[in-house]
């Protein structure tokens, strides 16, 4: 992580002033639960990669635009998260879905199914539930934040969390 | 329930981590330096939100302003609204293998993670069968060259050696001295003249997976000889004088692109197939395997067209990738077929296209800039000298 609070305010600071040095520090700690989480909603590395490097780009950008008051993984995570969604219903109206998405979940060693099987199932989820349930159990936001972060009723946070939960847990038992 | 899938989203796996992120920063690091220099790339980044707007599922990175124009002439024309993706550098390539790069500054050998190596000062280059050595042009010399720009040896001739073809088992260099064509041995020694040239555009190509066979235009027509023996093999006769021939990966089949027309001959020289008027071509490239062809063709109205067909160049078979309205002036595949690589000399770009469909593009913008670091004035466009086997 990049360190505290004001740690981090001090490294949005000296990027917006264009220091390298800061900026790599924000990165550093920001790039991979981004990366990661894009991956884990399109399910595709490259895109992910995409994904994750245009979210920076667009950081980046609007850093001179950016409240330093404010937090910045949750403003990245946002940019990421919602692109990645974007990406995924894209790929779906291309009928693209059956391609790469489970083909590129590695095989597991027998006896570890029940962990294994749950990557498979969330790629089988709507990316809208993919994606708030990485912005739980990956990026740990609560429900209040995620319904914030996606401009989104709290009720169809629960909702889609609960619905998600229960078919990865329904294709578990089955 | 819950734990378990914590740990699964922490632990997974992610195929080339590592490399994207050093990718990324690099590029993040480039964007913030471009922050702080050109401040009115915020005009860049209001076209291109106007581009996402219209529906490209993937925008990354800045992107010149022509390569944008040729961007939405793709996104309008390409078959099954592929995904793709914008670059404004070259950050890898998306199949394994290494690109040979001509450019002013001399030739550069593109690894498939993006890093560059400038060999030296060299004028062409042109890869050794496996891509363990390039052979290589300056002034009166030829060189051979590790992929490091090591120098094995050279040879000085009294003229301007060009159009260097190393054969397939590594034997034997073709090259051009004026009007002549002529044959070294591999280890630089043995240097003759060969009893076939004249004035032309053709480079001569060794026929794959045979000894010392070398396809040439020889006083206006396309010769197959044995360089070793000096005998011809066969003269085609009725194919238009061409300014590029190139063999199929398994030898059997040749191309010749002339003005106007497009022929393939078999192994004996007879021809098979010919296009010609509209359904000719500008560039033409064999797939490393299998009889399928990559043609770039003129398209009505400007601009130029990428197109998939056999080797018997039937209507029937032609499935055409993508049109736009700026011309294509390089064309290679990637050494597992994948991927053809496209040079836009009007846009500064390159086109990574995925060949078999759903089609995806990858643009890499200011390419001229990329293989003339420091250049003071304007740098002409790059050429492709071919997509090698990976290491």
């Amino acid at each position: 992580m990049a360190g505290s609070g004001r740690d981090e305010r001090a490294r949005v600071r000296g990027a917006q002033a264009g220091s390298a040095s800061d900026l790599e520090a924000l990165f550093r700690a920001h790039w991979g639960r981004s990366f990661r989480a894009a991956y884990l909603v399109v399910h595709d590395a490259a895109a992910a990669e995409d994904i994750a490097q245009e979210s920076f780009l667009a950081a980046i950008r609007a850093l001179d635009r950016f409240d330093r008051r404010r937090p910045f993984g949750p403003w990245l995570h946002r940019i990421v998260v919602n692109r990645a969604i974007d990406w995924a219903r894209a790929r779906a109206l291309r009928a693209e879905i059956g391609d790469g998405m489970v083909a590129e979940l590695p095989d597991r060693p027998p006896g570890t199914e029940s962990r294994g099987d749950l990557l498979p199932r969330l790629a089988r989820l709507p990316a809208e539930h993919r994606a708030v349930i990485v912005l739980r159990y990956l990026l740990e936001y609560t429900p209040g934040e995620i319904a914030e972060l996606l401009e989104l009723p709290r009720g169809t946070v629960n909702s889609r969390l609960r619905r998600g939960l229960d078919s990865l847990r329904k294709g578990l038992e089955e | 329930m819950s734990e378990p899938l914590r740990r699964t989203l922490r632990s997974e796996p992610i195929p080339g981590e590592h490399e994207a992120r050093e990718r990324a920063w690099e590029l993040a690091r480039a964007a913030l330096q471009d922050r702080e220099a050109v401040p009115v790339r915020r005009a860049r980044r209001g076209r291109l939100l106007v581009a996402g707007a219209a529906g490209l599922a993937i925008v990354a990175g800045a992107v010149s302003p022509p390569g944008l124009a040729v961007l939405d002439s793709v996104r309008d024309a390409v078959v099954g609204d592929p995904v793709v993706v914008r670059r404004p550098a070259l950050f890898g390539l998306p199949a394994p293998g290494r690109l040979l790069v001509n450019s002013r500054q001399g030739p550069w050998i593109v690894q498939a993670d993006g890093s560059r190596r400038l060999l030296g000062p060299y004028e062409r280059a042109s890869w050794s069968p496996h891509g363990r050595y390039v052979v290589a042009t300056r002034g009166f010399e030829l060189f051979a060259l590790d992929p490091k720009g090591k120098v094995r040896w050279s040879l000085a001739r009294p003229g301007s050696p060009a159009q260097p073809r190393w054969s397939s088992d590594g034997f034997r260099i073709a090259y051009r001295l004026g009007a002549r064509l002529r044959v070294v041995a591999g280890d630089g020694t043995g240097d003759r003249s060969l009893p076939f040239g004249g004035p032309g555009d053709a480079a001569p190509e060794w026929r794959p997976g045979a000894a010392h066979e070398l396809a040439l235009v020889d006083r206006g027509q396309i010769v197959l000889a044995d360089t070793d023996t000096q005998e011809v093999l066969w003269r085609a006769t009725g194919v238009p004088t061409p300014y590029e021939l190139a063999w199929s990966a398994d030898g059997r089949r040749l191309l010749a692109l002339s003005a106007g027309s497009l022929s393939v001959l078999d192994a004996r020289g007879r021809r098979l197939a010919q296009a010609a008027g509209d359904r000719g071509a500008e560039l033409a490239a064999f797939a490393p395997s299998g009889g399928r062809l990559a043609l770039v063709r003129p398209r009505a109205g400007g601009g130029s067209e990428l197109v998939l067909t056999d080797a018997g160049l039937q209507a029937a078979g032609a499935r055409r990738i993508l049109e736009t309205a700026a011309r294509f002036s390089d064309l290679e595949w990637s050494p597992d077929g994948r991927w053809l690589l496209l040079g836009v000399e009007d846009a500064d770009q390159w086109l990574f296209v995925r060949a078999a469909a759903p089609h995806r593009i990858v643009t890499v913008s200011n390419v001229r800039r990329q293989f003339h670091p420091g250049a003071a004035g304007p740098a002409p466009f790059p050429e492709l000298a071919g997509w090698c086997c990976a290491p």
